[in-house]
């Protein structure tokens, strides 16, 4: 017996340091493995890495091949053709086909994938598979954005042979996920981790470096800094950004700045006005609330510079439809928003107060709230903040539309089309959560946004999204605050990471 | 007796009734979780069916409760995943922290607690509950942090985080030689945190026994002042201790939430609230349903030993 251990003692040193691990933190449970019946953040960073997509995007949000090794766009932008891998393999063996993509999309992704159904569902009229290697998708309209829907979190494929028995929401494979990507399922420890292994036969030669990849539940950032510090984890993906003066003089640590996760990438957080209540629905009212709130503070104090001031309701990453100065007229202005108040006949009353305002809120945005508070408080503004939690929030927010404003960091993706139409096109007022809070109606803009979808030439579509803009500025149904980046840190002997998409571990080394 | 071991099961009813109306009660429903972002009305309306949530509500309990007489206490919606199995796979983490917690505390705080009450200098009997009550006013989750920085930074014993390493999946004896250096800093938390509450106690009790005219009778037989202390009035004092170590099982069972949040320890506080937030009802009702169970049990458990250990306390019929 002795024997044996020291054997053992001496073997297993050797035969464990041989393969090479990448540990992961993240904050959040998986709960199950199926990226394609949910758009949630905590399934999307586990899953991401065992599935593919047609396409993935680079760090420029421009698509490259993944399952598909080319394709093809009509000049009219209504029919797309790919061209799928010959070696692209599912994790048991089977070949990847064009059956695959067809039973994905319209079985799965149109039924639960709530973004992908809302965004694409209507929109394609029949997917074709002439062969098993190639798929065609025929829209209705014209679609050029419809291409960078196909990465691993917008528009995972599915393998058809296992989900076909039963239903896509209770089958065993959630669990058990069988994928084409990067990493081989082996185990999922339910509140501690969920284990990979490499896909030796992976498409892409030579990827993935790691023989493992282990994610690691770990709910709280500081134990995650802690374990990054000790060397006990490689990766993190969400880095609150006070530690990041700290984490800039310690040489061990590298990080990144992106403006994309596997959640939802070039986010802005916005202020959503109540258009049906009484004061908010006061356009005064909603300038003066701009020309109140010092938004580079927020910029210094509550993000640690990790973002800037929103110039223009679309994200500046979709540079070709930023529409640079529409937020122009807007600056920072406690006595201009004091002067329209007055003329708005919000006066100060005896105790200098001119109003109340609600604003409901997840808890983690408490800290814009604070400084949300102060800025108003210095033109009579009060502000009474109800933070929820996750579900509570959302639904007093879109079903039962019980505040006066409300915080919500709103992602545009990467293509307007994708994040931004669905805060401000009417037929999207309802108990839809994160769209249209305002209960903005403006069917000029509605047709505005119908056409920008539909033309296929980028110029023509930007100077669309120009004009909706200066109309938004105008009726200002929301105020834009801060365009947010997220930091991911990591171990410097590692590298390569795409922080910003769902295979972030593609690369690494 | 019996009429306690009838309680039983009349109160998980009660009990599971209660809550169910509780948690449907609060706002929001498990869509917004399930879906992730921007859920449309059909897909909504998709999940609603699928998980029967539009039946009325009484309806929805009945179902339940049906289901629960025959041991099927339903899928967990965020785990997909039996609730059985969902519970089962975080009682054992839970059990390893907090049972060992309680015993260490309890047989320390004893210890530490007479140490106290004997003591011939004043110095070296205050000292003792000042510490204790310093101790247990540090939060438990700085007290956690405060650990790894010393143990896991510093010094470099012992992994910060989880059950388990991650790096390397070990086999056999190495997995529960691995759990144990992992256990270690999570239960020397608990077990601070715990520890106070006992040494007081302890004392207060022991120094009332110390009062009491059996004590002089002792010691006039010939006993020192310290034997007299270990042979007879420590029994006495230990009873109060007893009860509570039972009371602390059943709040720890759940309450150890912050000590798993800081070491990203798999146990049933984590989940209890995960849950909770994601609106899982079917899990929150069966962690609900296990914890009222393990409560009533440990009552009746610490009432029975108490007659054992007391023979002045009988179990006597509601009269």
């Amino acid at each position: 017996m002795k024997i044996f251990a020291t054997i053992l003692l001496i073997l297993i040193p050797f035969s464990v340091f041989a393969e090479k691990t990448l540990v992961v933190a993240t904050a959040a449970d998986p709960g199950h493995l199926n990226p394609g019946i949910t758009t949630g953040y905590n399934v999307h960073v586990f899953a991401d890495s065992i599935y593919s997509g047609l396409i993935m995007l680079n760090k420029n949000l421009q698509p490259e091949p993944d399952l598909a090794e080319s394709w093809t766009i009509s000049d009219d932008a209504k029919t797309f053709t790919f061209n799928i891998r010959k070696d692209a393999k599912w994790h048991d063996g089977h070949s990847v086909t064009s059956e695959d993509v067809k039973y994905t999309f319209e079985n799965v992704l149109f039924k639960y994938h709530s973004r992908t159904k809302s965004g694409l569902g209507k929109k394609v009229k029949s997917i074709l598979t002439p062969n098993p290697k190639k798929v065609i998708f025929q829209l209705n309209n014209s679609y050029s954005p419809m291409i960078t829907r196909l990465n691993v979190t917008e528009a995972p494929i599915l393998p058809k042979h296992i989900f076909s028995s039963g239903n896509p929401n209770d089958h065993s494979a959630n669990l058990n996920p069988i994928g084409s990507g990067p990493f081989i399922f082996k185990k999922y420890k339910k509140g501690e981790s969920v284990e990979l292994l490499k896909n030796k036969n992976f498409y892409i030669k030579g990827l993935p470096y790691f023989d493992k990849l282990v994610m690691r539940i770990i709910p709280d950032s500081v134990s995650q800094l802690l374990a990054l510090q000790s060397g006990e984890v490689d990766y993190i993906d969400r880095v609150p950004g006070a530690e990041l003066k700290r984490l800039q003089n310690n040489p061990s640590i590298a990080l990144a700045r992106n403006t994309a996760g596997p959640g939802g990438g070039n986010c802005i957080v916005t202020i959503t006005y109540n258009l049906d209540k009484n004061k908010t629905s006061n356009l005064a009212v909603r300038k003066a609330l701009a020309h109140a709130i010092d938004r580079d503070r927020i910029v210094k104090q509550v993000l640690f510079g990790l973002g800037r001031v929103a110039s223009a309701p679309i994200n500046k990453g979709i540079a070709w439809a930023h529409e640079y100065n529409s937020l122009k007229e807007y600056d920072f202005s406690p006595q201009k928003a004091e002067d329209i108040l007055d003329q708005a006949g919000y006066k100060r009353k005896s105790d200098g107060i001119r109003m109340t305002l609600d604003i409901v809120h997840f808890p983690r945005f408490s800290k814009y709230i604070e400084a949300m508070k102060q800025d108003l408080s210095k033109v009579g503004i009060n502000l009474v903040s109800r933070a929820l939690d996750r579900s509570a929030a959302v639904s007093t927010i879109f079903e039962k539309r019980d505040f006066d404003l409300n915080l919500i960091s709103y992602c545009n993706g990467a293509d307007p089309d994708i994040g931004v139409k669905r805060m401000y096109v009417s037929t999207n007022i309802g108990n839809i959560p994160f769209s249209n809070g305002a209960a903005y109606r403006n069917l000029k803009i509605d047709s505005l946004f119908d056409d920008a979808g539909q033309i296929a030439d980028n110029n023509l579509r930007a100077k669309k999204y120009k004009q909706i803009q200066n109309i938004l500025a105008n009726d200002l149904p929301y105020w834009w605050l801060v365009e947010r980046q997220f930091l991911t840190a990591h171990n410097s002997n590692v590298s390569g990471f795409r922080s910003w998409s769902g295979n972030f571990a593609l690369n690494a080394k | 007796m019996i009429a306690r071991i009838i309680q039983i099961p009349i109160t998980l009813v009660i009990i599971l009734c209660i809550t169910f109306f509780l948690i449907h009660a609060a706002p929001g429903d498990p869509v917004a979780s399930l879906a992730g972002d921007f859920v449309t009305k059909e897909y909504r309306d998709l999940i609603i069916k699928h998980y029967e949530l539009d039946k009325p509500l009484t309806i929805q309990a009945l179902i339940y409760f049906k289901n629960i007489f025959t041991g099927d206490f339903g899928t967990s919606y965020y785990f997909k995943d039996s609730v059985l199995n969902v519970i089962g796979n975080r009682i054992i983490p839970t059990l390893l922290l907090v049972i060992p917690s309680i015993v260490i505390s309890s047989f320390l705080g004893i210890y530490l607690g007479y140490l106290s009450a004997r003591s011939s200098t004043v110095l070296s009997r205050i000292s003792i509950p000042v510490t204790s009550i310093i101790v247990t006013s540090i939060p438990t989750f700085w007290l956690g942090y405060l650990l790894i920085l010393f143990f896991s930074i510093k010094l470099n014993i012992f992994p910060i985080q989880g059950i388990s390493n991650p790096r390397h999946s070990l086999e056999g004896l190495y997995y529960y030689v691995d759990i144990i250096f992992h256990l270690f800093l999570p239960l020397l938390t608990m077990i601070i945190s715990q520890l106070a509450q006992v040494i007081l106690l302890l004392r207060q009790k022991l120094i009332y026994e110390i009062s009491l005219p059996y004590f002089r009778t002792a010691q006039s037989k010939g006993l020192s002042y310290r034997k007299a202390i270990i042979n007879h009035s420590l029994q006495n004092a230990i009873l109060p201790v007893i009860t509570v170590a039972g009371n602390r099982f059943s709040f720890l069972i759940t309450g150890s939430i912050l000590t798993e949040t800081v070491f990203s320890w798999p146990g049933l506080g984590r989940l209890m609230i995960q849950a909770i937030e994601v609106r899982d009802y079917p899990l929150v009702l069966g962690i609900l349903f296990i914890l009222s169970v393990i409560v009533m049990v440990l009552n009746l458990l610490t009432d029975l030993v108490y007659t054992l250990i007391d023979p002045r306390i009988t179990f006597k019929s509601d009269g």
